[in-house]
């Protein structure tokens, strides 16, 4: 059935469907409205399983990490600084091999203070052994939630689904939400190994030599690069279901355009506008949306980009003293084909500025009419 | 005792403490007292060196080693974790040392009380950073030499009692390695309360204090025995009962076993008594106030 | 996973280390080649108790209320239990662990407590073939304690008294208000039921000796040294002038001291018992004066506040240097003062007189117990002598072979458990050489500490791995794990009734307050099965013994030899590590 909804409003609803048994969750703009909904079904005895009102986010990932290793469904949800002062426990919860999910709102890192929306904050947490998502709406939220329990549940890795500050937390869309009975049979109860098991007592996490450490970070990174087949998987399998998939990357636009423009999240939306307004115009662009960013979907990335001779990557973050990380991500994907296309960085919306189709277009053009590319990103200061 | 008497030996033997380690021994204490029927979280510390290594450990429970700062919570979320799988009879405890109980622990050990966690918490407290070296916390008392205070600590141990009690939980106490069956007393007591107990355990470190490896009970019955270290309880943050009247023997008997008090000087010493008598007049009026029969 | 192949990086038992295996298979005893050991010694006081008593043995015994047990422990060393529980200078409290710390256990009022409430026989310790018999002459403590043992041993004793009845200074010199002569003849009825044969009233001299040494396969002397020693000044001859043991034998001189003015002369026990028995017999002021101090005064500290509570005054650093009177009769006694100078060669300082004029103590009655010294009997001239003692080797052989000797006789200490001591020791003596045994090392594995007191039922049946020789000394630190227990406080008749009459001054510990005083023993040297070392060993590898009153040991394989189990042992019995 659909509901007019927010963004947050959505993932606490399709948490709830999921039937998480511990949530530990600390409060911090934009993130606040998930909370707070879970905690009205928890009054209401619709919620199940118990809240952990903590007193801070790393507390909210040691108490869920652990949960989840004693073999229950966890959840927790941040933002910003929540998320960055988390960084060590998300480390932790990676290579316990944890099935936590996370919803993590993209908001802008102080300093200095501003709380719109910015990539910088999850990908800043790229090399923690997360999964990330990063969804483009409201309704891919909702779905990447449910999705998310049973790819983690599969896999033994936390997976964090990523949402925009405001453009999704806040704003209101027509969000299709499933019956619980739905939800119940593309998500069965929670299989998850007990690490404290009396009859089988063991000590979890103790320290290992370098080269046994070495052979769990190989094992771990067999997982994510197992996960990418899972992830497809299940985003089928849900399809299926639901109606819906979003696969690794998704292609529209011209195939046969010299130019490919790559975005993830909410941008996407916006150059779909602008790329229709462009098709009028005559101008031939296409859109690759980059949707799982860990695991890295590289052959899905290579096959999607390498048949164009430019590729502009528009992004709503910034590595310093580099340039936007999904951009050296896609030239790290690109790098090794035969014949690699190749690839500006456009900074556009950080700190949570606009982007409308008016700056899409401008970096269209910008891309079709440079002689040579730069290595640096080109900083698209839209209106504030 | 007889062989039906002596309770259960729960960790087994060839841990890798350091000859005579009071730590050890209270851990061992506990664990007798606590059996194999519950779930132990374990933080960066010596509790953790003593534990052992990959694939041996001397617990003898299901355990976890977390990270330094989130005992508390850790523990606090498998004991959430095992209730709703229906495990409600299973508890779960956590030992940490001072510096993850005083220092960089404090917040989360805070916050986990605040919401009264169903959960044990032990403080090993070694009065320092021992398992990296021996480093100030703030559980190092007044005028010690450590590495990182090689003149001697200016500053005073900090009153964790104080502290939890103001948090108003069921239950905290402090015990010793000297008095096993006051900590097993404890131990027993604390198991039949749901909410959060928080025991306070000095345990007298061989390195670190600078002590013979046979002095780390001896130094620890000083400690009470001169009101130092005094045996109490503290229920719902309010009612205070102390367990043990010591001989009030003045401090030197404690300090002058210690290498790591051997440059006091005799105006030093006089702050510390000072310091000992008026806690322990703060302590006897509490409990007077608290109107419960001293044990 | 149980339905699909699960690839390994999805596998939860191998996705992340688990550790399922103890941590046995460290042998952290390898860390050091050190061990604590399990050695059961002898107690300080023990070891200091010439008699050799097994004190915590009777302390143990009297804890869980069983006098009978408690007076058995004390027979198997010592038959005179009532005695010493009386009048024993007791070293074993100044021995004791705890006087430091909530005051010595007091033993004495154990040992009496013992003999008053407890009935038991003493144990015989036969050998098969060693039933020759010996004399003794003389039946005061060192005579009976030979005897005793000679007979537990199965030697048939010939014991001879020249005076009315046995027991000697026990029963004539001793006053009833220090030993009641009822408790006296308990302890000697229990000797009565050991084949010892005691004549009365016969006087041994040189012949009647000369008989029994052939009778006997061995004699000890044991005569006591009751002969006045007097001080040889001027008016010494004087009517009212006494000597001491006299006056405490004689009711004739005793009551000499109604409404007198009683002067002593003198620091030993005889001065004092002679003084408090002067002030029972209604004298109106009774004065001891003695040359040196008070701190070298060889009687007892005990009867020293008993005869101070009772009025009597010691005036010290004075002596007489005559008696004057008139018509034959005693009226004062000239005194001048003494200061003390430079050692003499026992130690003591040597009293010298003040250059000022004598002053003159009006007195009644001078009562001279300045000393004794054993009758000049003819046959003890051919004997070799010591600082004006009968001289004896350490198991009481005199220089004449197969006559031994012991007690005030010899140059001991003049106490009553001195005197049991050099019985026993004779006792002993006489026992190996008569059965051809060497006696200088059979002792040695049951001397208690440095010796000389050893231990009788130990030479008989040793316990298995107690070590005699050494001494359970712990730090005093250790006694602190003990809780505070203080001591019973003795009742006592008040110092003005008590002089009216010649009621015994000390009552002595009812059984519950026996117990509750034994039971702050702490028994040194014997392991109680406190679980103390097992308790605190951080390693958890400490063992108990598997069958009561073996040994606690260690894993050696574990043992990383803090000897924290040394350090917490209350008894002293787990030593700090040493070798293995």
């Amino acid at each position: 059935m659909r509901y007019f909804m927010t963004g947050n409003h959505a993932v606490a609803t399709a948490v709830r469907q999921c039937r998480p048994q511990v949530v530990a969750a600390y409060p911090i703009t934009p993130q606040t409205p998930i909370y707070e909904k879970l905690s009205d079904w928890e009054a209401e005895g619709k919620l199940g399983g118990k809240m952990m009102r903590v007193e801070s986010e790393h507390s909210a990932m040691a108490a869920c990490l652990s949960a989840s290793l004693t073999g229950v469904r966890t959840f927790t949800a941040t933002s910003s600084q929540g998320l960055a002062l988390m960084h060590e426990m998300l480390h932790f919860a990676s290579g316990c091999r944890t099935a936590v999910v996370m919803a993590a709102v993209n908001r802008t890192l102080a300093a200095p203070w501003a709380f719109w929306s910015d990539q910088t904050d999850t990908l800043s947490q790229r090399d923690t052994g997360w999964m990330q998502i990063y969804c483009e709406d409201n309704q891919e939220s909702a779905d990447s939630i449910i999705q998310a329990f049973k790819v983690a549940e599969e896999v033994h890795l936390p997976i964090m689904v990523v949402l925009e500050a405001n453009f999704i937390s806040h704003f209101m869309e027509p969000v299709d939400i499933p019956t619980q009975e739905e939800v119940d049979a593309f998500l069965p109860a929670v299989a998850l190994p007990r690490r404290f098991d009396l009859d089988n007592p063991g000590y979890v996490s103790p320290t290992v030599t370098q080269r046994q450490y070495e052979g769990y970070r190989q094992l771990s990174q067999e997982a994510m690069q197992h996960a990418l087949e899972v992830i497809r998987r299940v985003d089928h399998e849900f399809g299926e279901c639901f109606g819906r998939s979003y696969g690794l990357v998704e292609m529209t636009g011209a195939p046969d355009a010299d130019l490919v423009l790559v975005t993830t999240a909410t941008i996407t939306s916006t150059a779909r506008a602008a790329l229709a307004e462009l098709e009028q115009e005559g101008i031939k662009v296409a859109l690759c949306k980059l949707r799982i960013f860990r695991p890295f979907p590289v052959a899905a990335v290579r096959a999607a980009l390498e048949g164009f001779s430019r590729v502009a990557v528009v992004e709503r973050n910034i590595s310093l003293g580099r340039e936007g990380i999904f951009c050296s991500e896609i030239k790290a994907a690109l790098v090794n084909s035969p014949s690699p296309p190749k690839v500006q960085g456009y900074l556009a919306g950080i700190g949570g500025t606009n982007v409308d189709p008016e700056l899409i277009k401008r970096v269209v053009h910008l891309a079709l009419e440079a002689g040579e590319f730069g290595d640096g990103p080109l900083w698209m200061r839209g209106e504030p | 005792m007889t062989t039906a008497e002596r309770p259960l030996e729960v960790m087994s033997p060839g841990q890798m403490s350091c000859p005579g380690c009071g730590l050890a021994l209270g851990m061992r204490q506990v664990m007798r007292a606590m059996g194999k029927r519950c779930v132990v979280v374990v933080v960066p510390s010596c509790v953790a060196v003593t534990t052992g290594p990959y694939p041996n450990y001397t617990l003898g429970v299901p355990a976890f080693h977390s990270a330094f700062e989130i005992a508390a919570p850790t523990a606090a979320g498998i004991r959430n974790a095992l209730i709703e799988q229906g495990q409600d009879d299973v508890p779960v405890l956590a030992f940490a040392g001072d510096g993850g109980t005083f220092d960089i622990g404090l917040q989360s050990l805070s916050g986990a009380a605040d919401r009264n966690e169903d959960i044990l918490y032990v403080c090993m407290d070694n009065e320092g950073y021992m398992n990296t070296g021996i480093q100030v916390s703030s559980a190092t008392p007044q005028f010690t030499w450590t590495g990182t205070t090689p003149t001697g600590n200016t500053r005073r141990k900090k009153q964790i009692m104080e502290i939890m009690a103001a948090h108003r939980m069921p239950y905290a106490a402090t015990a010793s390695i000297a008095f096993p069956e006051d900590l097993n007393r404890k131990i027993n007591k604390a198991r039949q309360i749901r909410g959060t107990r928080f025991f306070h355990i000095l345990s007298p470190c061989t390195t670190g204090w600078r002590i013979r490896e046979d002095m780390a009970v001896k130094v620890a019955m000083l400690s009470v025995e001169t009101r130092v270290f005094p045996l109490y309880e503290i229920e719902d943050g309010l009612h205070y009962t102390i367990n043990h009247q010591p001989r009030g023997l003045p401090v030197e008997r404690y300090l002058e076993v210690q290498g790591r008090y051997r440059h006091l000087k005799p105006e030093q010493t006089a702050v510390i008594q000072t310091e000992v008598d008026r806690n322990w007049q703060e302590l006897t009026a509490r409990a007077a106030r608290s109107g419960i029969d001293q044990s | 996973m149980a339905d699909r192949t699960c690839p390994p990086c999805l596998d939860p038992e191998t996705i992340i280390p688990i550790s399922r295996n103890t941590t046995a298979v460290f042998k952290t005893g390898s860390w050091t080649a050190v061990r604590p050991r399990f050695v059961e010694k002898t107690s300080p006081c023990r070891a200091a108790c010439p008699a050799g008593n097994d004190i915590v043995g009777a302390a143990r015994a009297a804890t869980r209320g069983d006098f009978d047990a408690a007076l058995a422990v004390f027979l198997e060393e010592s038959p005179l239990p009532g005695v010493c529980g009386r009048v024993c200078y007791h070293p074993c409290q100044t021995a004791c662990n705890l006087i430091g710390l909530d005051g010595a256990v007091n033993v004495r009022a154990l040992e009496r407590a013992a003999a008053d409430h407890g009935q038991a026989a003493p144990r015989l310790l036969s050998e098969a073939g060693c039933d020759k018999p010996v004399a003794v002459v003389g039946s005061g403590p060192a005579g009976l304690t030979c005897a005793y043992h000679l007979a537990r041993l199965g030697h048939p004793v010939t014991l001879m008294e020249a005076a009315e009845r046995a027991g000697g200074l026990m029963t004539d010199g001793i006053p009833g208000f220090r030993l009641p002569l009822a408790a006296v003849e308990k302890d000697l009825q229990r000797i009565w039921s050991l084949p010892v044969n005691l004549h009365t009233q016969r006087f041994v001299d040189e012949k009647s000796l000369a008989v029994l040494a052939d009778e006997h396969a061995a004699v000890f002397l044991s005569l006591g040294a009751d002969a006045h020693l007097p001080l040889n000044v001027p008016g010494e001859d004087l009517n009212g002038v006494v000597s001491g043991l006299a006056f405490l034998r004689s009711s004739t001189l005793r009551a000499k001291a109604r409404d007198a003015k009683v002067v002593v002369i003198g620091g030993g026990n005889t001065a004092l018992d002679a003084a408090r028995t002067a002030l029972r017999c209604g004298a109106r002021r009774v004065q001891v004066l003695y040359r040196r101090t008070q701190q070298q005064m060889p009687a007892f500290e005990d009867e020293i506040a008993e005869a101070g509570a009772e009025g009597v005054t010691i005036e010290m650093l004075v002596a007489p240097v005559a008696f004057v009177g008139s018509a034959g009769r005693l009226e004062a006694v000239r005194l001048i003062d003494m200061r003390l100078e430079a050692p003499e060669a026992d130690g003591r300082l040597r009293p010298v007189p003040v250059n000022e004029a004598p002053r003159e103590l009006t007195c009644d009655l001078a009562i001279i117990a300045a000393g004794q010294a054993p009758r000049a009997e003819p046959f003890l001239h051919g004997l070799r002598w010591e600082k004006g003692r009968i001289w004896v080797d350490g198991w009481g052989r005199t220089s004449q072979p197969g006559w031994f000797a012991g007690g005030d006789l010899t140059p001991a200490r003049a106490s009553v458990v001195d005197a049991i001591a050099a019985g026993k020791r004779a006792a002993a003596g006489i026992h190996l050489s008569l059965t051809g045994n060497q006696t200088d090392d059979a002792l040695q594995a049951v001397t208690l500490g440095p010796g000389p007191a050893f231990s009788i039922a130990a030479w008989v049946e040793c316990p298995p791995g107690w070590q005699p020789n050494q001494v359970a000394r712990p730090d005093p630190n250790t006694l602190l794990f003990t809780p505070p227990k203080h001591p019973q406080q003795l009742p006592e008749e008040d110092p003005a009734v008590r002089v009216q009459s010649s009621v015994e001054v000390a009552k002595g510990l009812d059984p519950s307050q026996a117990s509750a005083e034994a039971d702050r023993c702490l028994c040194c040297g014997t392991c109680v099965g406190c679980d103390r070392c097992l308790t605190f060993c951080p390693e958890g590898v400490v063992c108990p013994p598997d069958q009561a009153g073996g040994d606690y040991t260690v894993r050696d394989e574990y043992c990383k030899g803090c000897s924290i189990c040394a350090s917490v042992c209350v008894r002293g019995v787990m030593e700090p590590g040493g070798e293995p």
